[in-house]
Order: structure tokens, then C-alpha cells, then sequence
């Protein structure tokens, strides 16, 4: 049985493959203009990587089910349902950390928290889609801004004794709050951490909303950033499990969720 | 251990000997550490002129309120009332007044210009606010974030009830609502509507004040109860004319201002003193007396000797409402060379100055309430500001609006339109929030004040040359 | 169906109808469809009531516009209105004779001032007091006494005992009718979706009322006899602010979409509230103000709060409804401060979860919000 999930995002679109239930291929690829385009993108590649790429291959009739999910899954041409990430990223993160109960997901354009249950269904959630901080975005603007490739951010935050305090709420405020700060002379690791803070400590206050319970699991693209994430632990005070794909766990949920559709 | 930090604040050596442990144990509670009070050292030394006797004595009242408020379950006040900001302090001192038992502060109040102006430590208690029921991004006051989030933070006690006004503001009530369902607080609400016709005279308003009034004393029975004391009308009365004399002289110390030229005092430090007297304790509102009348001498000494804050011949502006967590912002926008001789949250216009018709106790509280303007309708606050920039004669109105305030905020706009036409004076409808300043900070607003100050400038140079 | 069909023909024509009637000198009177102006008193004086700010709310262009006279930190339903009125592309907004605005909250206050302040608009203002205390039915009576005299002055018609008894029995004859059809909802397959209960219950605001009865009786039968055997779908009580005619989007996602359906609502502005009669002894104006203030469901800002969320948590259990969905506009101060406390209490006396979604009527939301719907069903679903 041959089952994919997409996940199409604001950012970049992913795919798993499961063969008789097993992650046989994962990709990433960046969304770009076109939502059809990335989700096919990533579907091949995933396809590759297993090895069950063909030219010319239909994805209707080479798998079995199909969903998608992210802000774009309605889009998706071959997928046969479509479900939403919340549910998804759910589904994902019990697969493969049982004992999740707390998902905090840090995307490019939004971020959620998620409580679930010892079987792996969602029994609340809580969602930031409308303000930028808090989200991957602050991070790029950031970034941006310092001349720092983005990937190197949470290392250099770590050599940081004392962060910076970022105290706007605003992405566009706080960015003047850095540029004045670096005026002043402030090291850039600490007005790194001081970033890096800021967003954990947003993501935090939106998430209290649902509560800390053990496991908390950590995904999205700005769980690769280890800066944020030690951010997070000491904001929440609990220990953070960050998957080995951060980024794939909705597309996973949603193959998960494909296999389950075949009963 | 502070010592050097409490001389600074005007404690006498006697006084630091009998009160440091008090005040070190309030300080630990509220989690201020040694590199706070050194950072608490630099600001004062900073923003506020402490050569001024009327401010080192400000000081020390204010580091006392906040012992006294944050220590007042420990040492045992049985019955700890919090009223709110606005706006009726004055039934809530009445209440004060009536026991040794009966512990009376707006801890919000006391937070921001303590934590806030002195420490600037008062964002980890929004942000308590924001966690336990008033979010950010939903223009929520930071004042009841602040009032919410001290009590979550354990830096001020729970207290046993809040006396609360629930016409002029939708949120206090709302958050009050909060602490009884997180904590069991009993909550006394006092009623009213703000629905005076547009054309309808602020100075007259008889069915709002009968409602008002019925409304005073059906909450003064309820208080009697809940706290099991009695409120006789003298000591009513005697609380009523407590809390107005510092206010007189505060009026006194306006007018002042009104005809010196140049600014003889910052309103930084007059901040201190403004929000001081509206304190519901009456402890603080004798010493709030003494400390306005040494305001109001050194003032006039100052004028006298022609000693200016601020450039003589600077353009004069209104301001709204002092700054309650930030001396840096009024610091800034006299510093741009704008000289603030009023404040007009606390001006009392000239038809209140008339004694009430009304004879029965709890309608002439209700008449002086409703009648001040600002708590009547949004005509009532545009007369009220258009009068006060006329009386002053001012140059312009530089109206920071508390943007997370309904009341106050959706009429910014009218009110720029209404002075502008009809006083001909510019005014500068500045969004702002004086309860904190993460989003309206100092750099923030900088570039429109400057703007201001610079319009204002060349605006009167043209006239002189004329 | 019968019913609807003369339902539609009546708000294609109402527009023209009122024009006429303003011709033959009838009074229209504008007011705020917050439930606390007694209609009753309108058509006693012949004059006709139209609800001014019900109409098309959901639309964007409106806020937007308002920005030039407004902040952007008030209810949006609240800033649009004086957007409308700027805009001038709803006829009903120029039509008015007077504008009556019941003043509750902060966020309604500014509408009736940015209507005094911009337009010529002569507005009626009387305050409903924020909690149910002696005094403050005494004060809301007060206002409608106010309102009655307004309204004779400005019609030239007393409005007598007769007249406002005739105009009660009509309208009590009406809340009769929806409270029979909204029962019908209890049923396992509601003979109606949520939508087409709320453009009824709009429609009401806007049509004749002798015509509104006429259709809501032959609709009451016309369900009755309707047998539908389709499986059960989640149901879902939907509470907030306000729902304004053409907002109809939280709908479309819950129950076209979403494959759930809405079986009650209860909200401050835009539904009519019909669980109440007026009664018909003693004074009269008492009973309006008895049945207006005192036995209405109080929106959030009354206090205490306890009595909505208790009747929330009451209608849920009358309705077998599997989830709660909380629509309200941004900014509405008092609703966001109350849907923060207010699911653990849902949760811990009837289990049931709650989701909360705020507006802007911003087009951008409709993706977030069908995202946040579906989980939210799909949740509910399991259990």
C-alpha cells in the first residue's frame, strides 16, 4: 500500500511517502508562486528518494490514498482529502514520540500549540496566524537585518551571557529596537539571544492559553533554530523533544492519516 | 542595605533605620534585586529632580504606598479593597476612611509608577496580565494588565473585594469578573450611563445624576455589609473634603504655570505628584497636602527667580493625562522644546467650581462626577479639553490618547476636528499608552513630536512677526 | 418552499416599499438591532422601524473607510457602521427620519457619536444600565419613556394603550412563532440549517410584520411535516457579539464546509430575542421594560457575568449541541475578556469544547478561519 501525505505551506511545501506503512521518502521544497507546482515538486522528489520515481507518472493512480494539508491543501489537485495541519501535525508527532501531549509548531508565516491525548487526537489548540512575532518571520527580518544567514542564528545565540531585551511586541518595532541597540554597541549574540528570546517568549504566552504537559514536542522549521529552543525550555520550564525532521511532521500526520483511510 | 538608594528618595536617617526591613522585604517579594535598585538609582537621578524637596517627598510616599500594599496581607489588614482607575476614587476613600481595618489602594496604580517609572520592571507583570486573561493584540488596557498580572505574580495580595465603577470603562469590570472567578474576589460594581444627548449642556444632567446617586448609596450599603463597618455621612463628608484639598492645590499650582514663562518645573515631577494625590489611603492624602503645598512654594520661588525646565518663549501645549509608567516620554517632548503647563485629565473646569444644587450627600458626589465632563459623553470630553486648551491658552493640543481605552479613544479623532475648527489651534492626535510603553515607546513617538514642536515653532514666529 | 419564496419576494421589494411609504409621510426610524429598543413603540405610532447597522455587515470596504474617522481599536461591526453611512451605498442608511441608539457598551456609544458628530442625522440616545438592579430598570424606564415622547413628537401620533397593545400582541405573535421553529432545532435532524433560521430572523427585522407573521406561520407547518432521516451531524450552539446581515461566513464553513450544523445561537446585536413575551397587564411601559431588560439574555457587559454563561451552558445541554463556537468581532472588549474564562467552565460542567474565533471582516480570514473550523469539528467529531 502506497500512501503520501503533502503538506503545502506560506513558506515550503513537503511530502511522505509510506509503503505498507513505512516512511519509504521525504523532500522539501520551497512553495514559491504556484501551490500545484510545489506539491507536485515535493511529491517527486519523495518519490525519488524511494525510488518509485517514472516519468510521466500519474499520482491518482500510483498511490492508494492521498492527503494534503497546510494552508494550501485545498489546491492540491491529486489528493483525495484534505485535512488540517492542526490535526496532522497531531497525528504526526504521536506516530513517532508516543508520549507527546504538548506540540508547539514554530512555522515561516504562523505559529500554533497543540494538546493532545494518549491516543493522538487534538483536545485543544491555540493558533497565531495574524502577527509576525512569533513566528519564523521575526527570525528572517532579524537575520536580515544583522547580515547573519538565518541557519546560523540559534549557534551564535548560545555564546550569549546576557540577551538582550527586546521588549516591542511589534516585528517592525522591534527591529528599530535592534537597529538603536546595535547602535549602542550591544555584541551581536547578544542582541541575537535577544531575538531569539523574543520569540519564544510570544510563542509562550499564546500557548499558556492551552497549558505545558509532558512531552512537549517541538516542530516546524524554526525547531531546527537550538537557540529558540533552549529559549522555549527556559521560558516553559520543561525539557523540549525536537524531532530528527521537524519540518515533515504534518505531511507525516497526513500520510498517517491516508494509510488510516485504508482501513 | 539601600540606604544610599533611600536618602536619594528622601528618607531620613531615622526613617531608613525604622523602615528598611519593611521595605527590603516588599522589594523581595516583588522580586527587585540589588542591580534594580542600582538601575531604580540611575533613573531617578536621570528623569526626576530630586533638588525639589516636593520630590524627594513624592519619593519616599510612593516606595511607602508600595510596602504598605504589597506587605498589607502579612501584616494583617483585614479587609483589602482595591478600586479602580477611573474613576472614582473619591467614593473608595470615603470607604477607606472607615476602619483602621480597611485597607484601601489601587495596586495598578501603584505598580506603574513604582515598578514601572522607578524600576522600569513593570513588563514581566503585563505580561502576567497577558497570560491569565487579557491577550495582546486585542488593545487590552495595560492597566488591568497590570492590575490582573500583580496579583497572578504574587507581587500585590489578593484582595478581599473590588469597588469598581462600570459605565465609563467595560474592561476593569470585565477583569474584576477575572479575579472572582481565578480567586474568589467579591466584586461591588457602581453604575451608570453614558448616554447624554450630543447637544445636551455638560453642566446639566438630572436623570444621570438621580440614577448615579441611588446608585452611590446602594453601594456604600453593600460595602457596609460585605465588610461588616458602618459609613457615617460625617465621615463621609470629612473623606470627601480630604481628598479634594491637595487637588485644590494642585489647581493653584496650575494656574501658575499658566502665566510662567519660562517652565519652571518638569511635568515629570509634577507626575509624581498627580498621581500621589489621587491615592484612596488617607495616610497618603494628608502627607499628599503637605507635599503639594512644598510643590506649590518651590514653584513659585522658581518662577520668582525665572529658573526654566524648559527655553522661555517655548510653545505651550495641553497635555492629556501624565505618563504613568515612563517619565522618559514627557521628558522627551519637553525636551523638543515644548513647554506642558497643564494636564487635563486633572483640570477642574470652572462650572464645577460652582457648589452642587443638589443637598442630599450621595447627589452631590454623583453631580460632581458626572458633571466634570470626561465621565459624561464624548461631547462632554470635547468641551471639556476645548475649554481647557482656551482657558490655558495654549499653542496646540498634543492629545496622547490611551489607544487600548474605548472611551477615550475612538473620540480622538472628533476632538482634533472639534479644537482645531473652533480654536484654531493645531493638535497632534497621538496614539500612545501611558500604562506601557513596549509599542509606544519613547523613539517611537519621537519623530511626531518633533514634527509638532516644529510646526508649533514656526507658527509662532509668524504670528510675531505679525 | 412556499414560505421562503414569499419571504424573498418581500425583501426584493421592502426597499421601494419604505420609499413609498416615507412618500405617504410615515416615519422611518433607524435603530441599533441590539434588542434593547422595544419596536413595539414604533409601530404604535405608525411610524416603521428599520435596523440601521444590521445591514450588510461582513464587508470589508466599510472598515476600512471608517479609519478616517475612527481608531482602529473599536469593534469593528461598530466602526463599519459609520463606513456605511460614509459610503453611501445602502439606501436604508439615507432613509431615516431618526436614529434610536440604545447606549450599552463603549464600542455602540461610538456609533451613535461618530452618527451625531459626521452626518445630520438627528440620534436618540438613552442608556441601558449594566446590570439588573431596581435601579437600573428604573433608569432603562426611564429611556423608553423618553423614546415614546420622541416618537409621539416627532410622528404626531399618541401612542395610546390601545395601539401599543395591538403592536405587542403582533409582536409577541411573532417571538411566539420563532421561539415554535427554533424548538424544532432540538430535533435530532433539524428541519432547518442555522443559516436559514438567521436570514429569517433577519428577514424579520426588515419586512412588514404583519407579512413576517403571515410567512413564519405557514413556515412553522410547513416544518412540522417535514421528515428527514439524514445521520446525525455535529451540532454546534454559536454564541457572540454580533451577527450582521450578510456576515454570513461563519456558517457557510461550519455547516456547508464543515458538514456540521448550528442548532441555537445567542448574540448581543443582530438576532432577535424571542424566549420573552411582553405581557399584557398593567403598565405597559413596564411590561416592555420588563421584558427588554430584565428577562433578555444580558450580552457580556452586564453584570455579573455568571448569568449568560450559565444560560450558554443550559441551551447546550437543551440542545444536545457537541461544541460551542465563540464569533465575535475584534476588539469587542467584554466578549474576548469572557471567552477567556469561559471554557474551563463549559469544559468542567458539560465537557464540551469551545472554539473562539474573532473578525475583522477582513477577506484574508476566511482561510485561518476555515482552518481553525474543520480541526474544531473534526475534534468534536471523535467524541
Amino acid at each position: 500500500m502506497l500512501v503520501a501525505g503533502v503538506d503545502v505551506g506560506a513558506a515550503t511545501a513537503k511530502a511522505v511517502i509510506l509503503s505498507n506503512g513505512g516512511i519509504v521518502g521525504q523532500a522539501i521544497v520551497p512553495t514559491g508562486d504556484r501551490v500545484v507546482t510545489a506539491a507536485e515538486n515535493a511529491t517527486r522528489l519523495a518519490l525519488q528518494q524511494a525510488g518509485l520515481w517514472k516519468e510521466g507518472v500519474d499520482f491518482k493512480e500510483l498511490f492508494d490514498f492521498v492527503i494534503s494539508t497546510g494552508y494550501g491543501r485545498h489546491s492540491v489537485p491529486f489528493a483525495m482529502k484534505a485535512v488540517t495541519e492542526i490535526i496532522c501535525h497531531a497525528k504526526g508527532a504521536h506516530f513517532l514520540l508516543p508520549t507527546a501531549r504538548t506540540i508547539i509548531d514554530i512555522g515561516g508565516q504562523d505559529s500554533k500549540a497543540i494538546s493532545l491525548d494518549e491516543k493522538g487526537n487534538v483536545s485543544n489548540f491555540v493558533m497565531n496566524d495574524k502577527c509576525a512575532a512569533g513566528t519564523g518571520r521575526f527570525l528572517e527580518v532579524m537575520a536580515h537585518v544583522l547580515n547573519v544567514p538565518i541557519e546560523e542564528l540559534g549557534k551564535i545565540a548560545l555564546t550569549s551571557n546576557s540577551p538582550c531585551q527586546i521588549s516591542s511586541t511589534c516585528t517592525i518595532f522591534a527591529e528599530s529596537e535592534m537597529v538603536s541597540l546595535r547602535a549602542e554597541g550591544k555584541p551581536k549574540e547578544d542582541l541575537i539571544a535577544g531575538i531569539v528570546k523574543a520569540v519564544a517568549s510570544r510563542v509562550a504566552v499564546m500557548a499558556r492559553g492551552i497549558g505545558f504537559r509532558r512531552d512537549v514536542v517541538f516542530t516546524g522549521g524554526v525547531a531546527k533554530n537550538i537557540g529558540v529552543k533552549k529559549a522555549l525550555e527556559e521560558e516553559i520550564q520543561m525539557n523540549i523533544i525536537v524531532p530528527a525532521e521537524p519540518q515533515t511532521m504534518g505531511a507525516l500526520g497526513a500520510a498517517l492519516l491516508a494509510q488510516a483511510e485504508l482501513g | 542595605m539601600y540606604s544610599q538608594f533611600l536618602q536619594s528618595c528622601g528618607f531620613e536617617a531615622e526613617e531608613i533605620r525604622k523602615e528598611s526591613s519593611r521595605i527590603d522585604r516588599a522589594f523581595h517579594i516583588a522580586g527587585l534585586g540589588p542591580e534594580d535598585i542600582e538601575r531604580a538609582q540611575w533613573r531617578i537621578r536621570k528623569y526626576f529632580d530630586t533638588t525639589l524637596l516636593g520630590v524627594r517627598q513624592s519619593l519616599k510616599i510612593w516606595l511607602k504606598r508600595f510596602t504598605d500594599l504589597v506587605l498589607a496581607r502579612e501584616e494583617g489588614r483585614k479587609i483589602i479593597v482595591y478600586p479602580s482607575w477611573p474613576p472614582e476614587p473619591r467614593i473608595v476613600s470615603m470607604v477607606a476612611m472607615a476602619s483602621e481595618d480597611v485597607f484601601c489602594e489601587t495596586p495598578e496604580i501603584v505598580m506603574d509608577v513604582v515598578l514601572g517609572q522607578i524600576f522600569d520592571k513593570i513588563n514581566p507583570v503585563l505580561e502576567a496580565g497577558e497570560e491569565h486573561g487579557l491577550p495582546p493584540g486585542l488593545a487590552m488596557c495595560a492597566l488591568n494588565q497590570a492590575r490582573l498580572g500583580g496579583i497572578v505574580k504574587g507581587v500585590v495580595p489578593v484582595p478581599d473585594m473590588t469597588i469598581t465603577t462600570s459605565f465609563f470603562c467595560d474592561q476593569t469590570p470585565k477583569t474584576d469578573e477575572l479575579l472572582h472567578e481565578l480567586y474568589g474576589v467579591r466584586n461591588i460594581f457602581l453604575d451608570n450611563c453614558m448616554d447624554a444627548a450630543w447637544d445636551e449642556p455638560v453642566e446639566v444632567a438630572p436623570r444621570c445624576v438621580s440614577y448615579f446617586a441611588a446608585e452611590i448609596r446602594r453601594v456604600i450599603k453593600e460595602f457596609e455589609e460585605a465588610a461588616g463597618v458602618t459609613l457615617s455621612e460625617e465621615r463621609l463628608r470629612e473623606a470627601r473634603a480630604a481628598y479634594a484639598r491637595p487637588i485644590f492645590v494642585y489647581q493653584e499650582i496650575m494656574q501658575m504655570l499658566k502665566e510662567a514663562d519660562p517652565q519652571p518645573i518638569s511635568q515629570v515631577d509634577l507626575g509624581l505628584l498627580y498621581w500621589l494625590i489621587q491615592a484612596p489611603e488617607q495616610k497618603s492624602l494628608k502627607e499628599g497636602l503637605a507635599i503639594s503645598n512644598n510643590f506649590a512654594r518651590e514653584i513659585k520661588a522658581r518662577i520668582e527667580s525665572g529658573y526654566g525646565v524648559v527655553a522661555k518663549g517655548a510653545p505651550k501645549i495641553a497635555w492629556f493625562c501624565h505618563h504613568a509608567t515612563d517619565p522618559g516620554v514627557m521628558r522627551m517632548v519637553e525636551q523638543t522644546g515644548l513647554a506642558i503647563p497643564v494636564t487635563a485629565v486633572i483640570w477642574t473646569p470652572p462650572w464645577l467650581r460652582i457648589k452642587s444644587e443638589f443637598t442630599t450627600f450621595a447627589e452631590r458626589v454623583a453631580d460632581q462626577t458626572v458633571r466634570g465632563g470626561i465621565n459624561r459623553s464624548t461631547k462632554g470630553i470635547i468641551e471639556f479639553f476645548k475649554r481647557c486648551c482656551k482657558e490655558f491658552n495654549v499653542d496646540g493640543f498634543l492629545y496622547l490618547y490611551f489607544f487600548s481605552c474605548r472611551p477615550i479613544c475612538f473620540s480622538a479623532l472628533m476632538v482634533k476636528k472639534a479644537i482645531e475648527k473652533e480654536l484654531g489651534i493645531p493638535v497632534l492626535a497621538l496614539e500612545g499608552d501611558v500604562w506601557d510603553t513596549r509599542s509606544y515607546s519613547v523613539e517611537a513617538l519621537k519623530t511626531r513630536v518633533e514634527t509638532f514642536a516644529e510646526l508649533l515653532r514656526s507658527r509662532k514666529l509668524l504670528e510675531a512677526r505679525r | 418552499m412556499q414560505a421562503r419564496e414569499k419571504l424573498s419576494a418581500h425583501l426584493r421589494s421592502r426597499i421601494i416599499e419604505l420609499s413609498e411609504l416615507k412618500r405617504e409621510g410615515r416615519k422611518v426610524i433607524g435603530y441599533l438591532p441590539g434588542g434593547y429598543m422595544p419596536e413595539e413603540l414604533v409601530y404604535a405610532c405608525e411610524a416603521v422601524p428599520v435596523p440601521v447597522g444590521l445591514f450588510r455587515g461582513g464587508e470589508h470596504e466599510p472598515v476600512l473607510v471608517a479609519g478616517a474617522y475612527l481608531p482602529r481599536w473599536i469593534d469593528t461591526f461598530c466602526r463599519a457602521q459609520i463606513g456605511y453611512k460614509v459610503l453611501k451605498e445602502e439606501p436604508l442608511y439615507d432613509l431615516i427620519d431618526l436614529l434610536v441608539v440604545p447606549i450599552t457598551d463603549n464600542n455602540v456609544r461610538a456609533i451613535a457619536d461618530c452618527w451625531n458628530f459626521y452626518t445630520d442625522v438627528e440620534v436618540l440616545r438613552y442608556g441601558v444600565p449594566h446590570a439588573k438592579t431596581e435601579n437600573g430598570f428604573r433608569y432603562y424606564l426611564e429611556g423608553l419613556h423618553l423614546l415614546k415622547q420622541k416618537l409621539e413628537k416627532l410622528t404626531g401620533t399618541k401612542i395610546t394603550d390601545s395601539r401599543l397593545k395591538d403592536a405587542i400582541r403582533l409582536c409577541n405573535e411573532e417571538r411566539r412563532l420563532f421561539q415554535e421553529i427554533s424548538l424544532m432545532r432540538k430535533a435530532k435532524c433539524p428541519p432547518l440549517t442555522g443559516r436559514e433560521f438567521v436570514e429569517l430572523n433577519h428577514a424579520s427585522f426588515l419586512i412588514d410584520k404583519g407579512a413576517m407573521v403571515e410567512i413564519l406561520r405557514s413556515l412553522c407547518s410547513e416544518l412540522s411535516q417535514q421528515e428527514s432521516s439524514r445521520p446525525r451531524q455535529p451540532r454546534i450552539l454559536l454564541t457572540g457579539s454580533t451577527l450582521a446581515l450578510g456576515d454570513y461566513k461563519v456558517y457557510d464553513l461550519v455547516e456547508n464546509t464543515g458538514g456540521a450544523i448550528v442548532v441555537a445561537e445567542e448574540f448581543a446585536e443582530g438576532m432577535r430575542h424571542f424566549s420573552a413575551e411582553v405581557s399584557l397587564d398593567g403598565d405597559l411601559m413596564e411590561a416592555l421594560a420588563d421584558c427588554y431588560f430584565r428577562r433578555r439574555i444580558p450580552p457580556a457587559w452586564f453584570r455579573p457575568a455568571r448569568e449568560r454563561l450559565d444560560y450558554l451552558i443550559r441551551l447546550s445541554r437543551e440542545f444536545d449541541v457537541d461544541g460551542v463556537i465563540w464569533y465575535q468581532l475584534m476588539y469587542r472588549d467584554s466578549y474576548d475578556i469572557e471567552s477567556f474564562y469561559f471554557p474551563r467552565i463549559l469544559k468542567e460542567e458539560t465537557g464540551l469544547s469551545m472554539l473562539k474565533i474573532a473578525s475583522d471582516y477582513d477577506a484574508s480570514e476566511l482561510g485561518p478561519f476555515r482552518t481553525r473550523i474543520e480541526t474544531f469539528i473534526q475534534i468534536i467529531r471523535k467524541n
